[in-house]
């Protein structure tokens, strides 16, 4: 699984570099949508897979059963989403704008048009 | 009250006031000037206090301290609290006085502030995690703020911007889930010994973490080759947002990386050696791209880069064998940040003038300003020559400070590119005053109005902050070497 979960964080990194690389705008948001993903998945997977029940205390118990996952990554990647949703909706909203003002997402002609 | 909380809570609560009165300008405006500067007192206060021995600490939510996220106060975030208020009160004083429309939209003050919450909490904050977020905080009002305006230039500026910083903080994030995978904590007190034992072990990998933090950091900061998106974007928004930008946000990134490899990595001498190569490689061509430029943002711009390549050689210090070379290295390096990040927002808003009395910053365009408006030539002359390192202004010292520093440490190559790169910048400079104040203008520039003598106010009170570090650099660089030392947890 720990192996599995690196590989496809490797490959949507891999992904989104590739669409960052083009020239459309439209491509570059999905391609840092992307690279959101990739790292949030990094970070979940850095705490480990191995836990089996869900990480709260029992009653009776002073601490964690050794069988819950890490609580922490979760609580890391569940904030980083929510920030990256803030950035990509920002980031949309501009491309949108820019797409108005310019009538056209290829990068190179937004790039022209400033000169 | 802790003073700590309150150097957060204040913007934080102005950034609110301020939405609250987002229909009254004159109110917001009078609100904001106000706790822009109350902010600038407070951080003095907290600096006096910091250089007398106290320390300021303050867990979240009264946990113990390896598991609560710790706000800390050490000597080196107190310097840059205060650096930090002096640019926030001067820029948002001069926004006021500014013409420019951009500078007084309704969520102005409010970004603003926002801005410089995110850069306290970064300062301040000792875990890993929470850096990051207060860095995604700093992106995302600096992205609005790049784009309040909305003119075509803006926008493909913020496009750089955006889509370089976003990448940036897909490698830091990867880099704090590794550091946490390794470590299992991510208190920055905690994490040195255990990344030292770690290291011990399995250098590689400690090795490989750093470089990806370091890279995260470098994009930040506009280090070669990574430093495109900042010419493209920084002379787009208005005077006053890119004045801020240009003295702040690279310099948390730098901060950042002084923090990081200083007091939560162990020393790692490769990573050491490749920054005073990328600094001394950024400093030149930072330089040669400045000196090419013919619009004063644009070549202000590049020396941004060009400077940035002087205060990151202090990473290179971090691994040095002798602790005397780390601390004089480092504490230069914390000058060097302190002198820049006054001149270059100093300089940013003397081009908003020029602009202002000229209606352009072309260098083609302008001229003669010097007989129209001695006062303001005056005015340019004193941080242009500080940026320059002519004695006895305090980029001189800053200069001295670190050929102090790379002379004991014995790094030839890094002295000859900072020396080529020191001429190069008096000549840009030279071509900056040739060109818009010496000159005699075909079209003589209109007299400046008592609108342009106000913006002058905040302009001169960054001068005589200049000045102060000019005539007094024993002061700071006294209080810069103990940064340095309590910073590495050294004492000389």
């Amino acid at each position: 699984m720990f192996i599995a979960l690196s590989i496809l964080a490797g490959l949507l990194f891999a992904v989104g570099v590739f669409l960052i690389l083009r020239r459309s705008l439209v491509k570059l948001i999905l391609g840092l949508v992307l690279m959101g993903h990739a790292a949030n998945l990094a970070l979940f997977t850095a705490g480990g897979v191995h836990g089996t029940s869900a990480p709260l205390v029992a009653e009776t118990e002073k601490q964690l059963a050794g069988s819950s996952a890490d609580p922490i990554p979760q609580a890391l990647a569940l904030t980083a989403i929510v920030i990256g949703f803030a950035v990509v909706a920002f980031a949309a909203v501009l491309v949108k704008r820019v797409y108005r003002a310019v009538g056209t997402d290829d990068s190179a002609e937004v790039g022209r048009i400033n000169e | 009250m802790n003073l700590l909380a309150l150097a957060l809570v204040l913007p934080l609560v102005g950034g609110l006031l301020s939405l609250a009165l987002l229909k009254k300008l004159i109110w917001q405006q009078v609100v904001c000037l106000l706790l822009f500067w109350a902010h600038l007192a407070l951080s003095i206060v907290l600096l006096v206090s910091t250089a007398q021995g106290e320390s300021w600490q303050l867990s979240m939510g009264s946990w113990p301290v390896p598991i609560a996220i710790s706000l800390r106060l050490d000597l080196i975030s107190a310097i840059l609290l205060v650096v930090t208020g002096l640019l926030m009160a001067g820029g948002y004083t001069f926004s006021i006085f500014d013409p420019d429309k951009r500078s007084h939209r309704p969520m102005f003050a409010p970004l603003l502030m926002l801005l410089s919450a995110a850069t306290t909490g970064a300062f301040i904050t000792s875990d890993l995690f929470n850096l990051f977020v207060w860095f995604e905080l700093m992106l995302m009002s600096s992205f609005v703020l790049m784009t309040l305006g909305e003119t075509r230039k803006q926008f493909d500026g913020a496009m750089h911007y955006v889509a370089t910083n976003l990448v940036s903080s897909a490698f830091f994030l990867i880099a704090v889930g590794m550091v946490y995978a390794v470590a299992h904590t991510l208190d920055m007190n905690d994490l040195r010994p255990k990344l030292t034992l770690i290291a011990e072990k399995r250098p590689g990998l400690v090795l490989s973490i750093g470089t990806l933090l370091a890279l995260a950091f470098s994009i930040k900061a506009a280090l070669f080759p990574l430093f495109a998106w900042l010419p493209a974007s920084y002379p787009a928004p208005s005077a006053t947002v890119s004045a801020i930008f240009a003295g702040l946000l690279t310099k948390v990134g730098i901060y950042a990386m002084l923090r990081v490899f200083g007091s939560v990595f162990p020393p790692l001498a490769e990573l050491s050696q490749a920054m005073l190569w990328l600094g001394s490689a950024t400093m030149l061509i930072g330089v040669l791209a400045a000196v090419i430029q013919t619009e004063i943002r644009r070549i202000l711009s590049f020396h941004v880069v060009s400077q940035v390549g002087y205060i990151v050689l202090g990473v290179g210090f971090i691994s040095a064998e002798s602790v005397e070379v780390r601390v004089l290295g480092v504490g230069a390096c914390i000058f060097y940040a302190v002198h820049h990040m006054v001149v270059k927002t100093n300089l940013f808003l003397l081009g908003g003038i020029v602009y202002q009395v000229s209606g352009s910053t072309r260098l083609s365009e302008t001229g003669g300003i010097a007989r129209v408006s001695p006062m303001l030539a005056a005015l340019f002359l004193i941080p242009a020559l500080s940026l320059a390192g002519i004695p006895p202004l305090s980029g001189f010292w800053a200069k001295l400070a670190t050929f102090k520093a790379l002379v004991t440490h014995g790094q030839v190559v890094a002295i000859v590119c900072a020396a080529v790169a020191g001429l190069f910048t008096i000549i840009s400079m030279l071509k900056i005053w040739n060109a818009t104040f010496a000159r005699t203008a075909e079209t003589t520039p209109p007299l400046p109005s008592k609108q342009v003598f106000r913006m002058l106010l905040p302009v001169g009170f960054l001068a005589v902050v200049t000045l102060l570090l000019s005539f007094q650099p024993d002061l700071l660089l006294e209080i810069s070497y103990r940064a340095a030392e309590s910073l590495l947890g050294v004492k000389l």
